[in-house]
């Protein structure tokens, strides 16, 4: 399925504008939809919490961990097996849920999306393909 | 409908935010204290397709830039 990059104005980055892998992707047993950020930096999948909460999950039943980001600093999660649908895909991820995230958007990270999405990103051309990958 | 907003104009942190896309870009439809709140007002304004995401100062740039080169 091929999707456009979503053009976002910011004027702390040179240029003052940059533009976003972003998809919507709904989740929980609620399917509600969420703004995710397809990243290819991020080891895992990372949901924010009052989100997970909203679509019918409870974060604390899942495995508690950390993560560290960039910048060094360390936060705080659980892994919670989540079911995600993608592109009409769905199927089930382990997630790291968490109230600590920086970023407005989840990321679909290596673990939760990229094991199970093809993508094919052609920024000259302002779009982006997800192929679901058959297994 | 209701008026929409683009998101580089909604810097106020700590809310929820029910966003839609239109030529490209991101538009906020409703803004709550919930994720679920934010979600319930765009749908009853008509935006079915409305998807949650946080409010942030910026929408880009997430590492820090308070440090100095």
């Amino acid at each position: 399925m091929k999707f456009f990059y979503r053009y976002l104005q910011d004027d702390a980055i040179p240029g003052k504008f940059t533009y976003m892998p972003l998809i919507t992707a709904n989740f929980g047993e609620y399917k509600i939809p969420i703004v995710c950020l397809i990243d290819t930096g991020s080891p895992v999948t990372i949901i924010h919490s009052p989100l997970a909460v909203s679509a019918g999950i409870i974060p604390s039943n899942g495995r508690k961990s950390t993560l560290r980001g960039v910048g060094g600093d360390t936060i705080s999660g659980y892994y919670n097996d989540v079911e995600l649908i993608v592109c009409g895909y769905r199927y089930t991820c382990q997630a790291f849920v968490t109230a600590d995230l920086q970023t407005p958007y989840c990321l679909l990270g290596q673990i939760g999306f990229f094991q199970h999405f093809r993508v094919a990103f052609d920024l000259p051309k302002l779009s982006f393909e997800v192929t679901p990958v058959a297994s | 409908m209701k008026k929409l907003i683009p998101i580089h104009k909604f810097n106020k942190i700590g809310s929820w935010l029910a966003v839609v896309v239109k030529r490209k870009g991101m538009y906020v439809v409703a803004a709550a204290k919930e994720p679920k709140r934010a979600l319930d007002a765009a749908n009853r304004a008509g935006y079915k397709d409305a998807a949650l995401m946080r409010s942030a100062r910026h929408y880009a740039a997430f590492i820090s830039t308070t440090a100095t080169p």
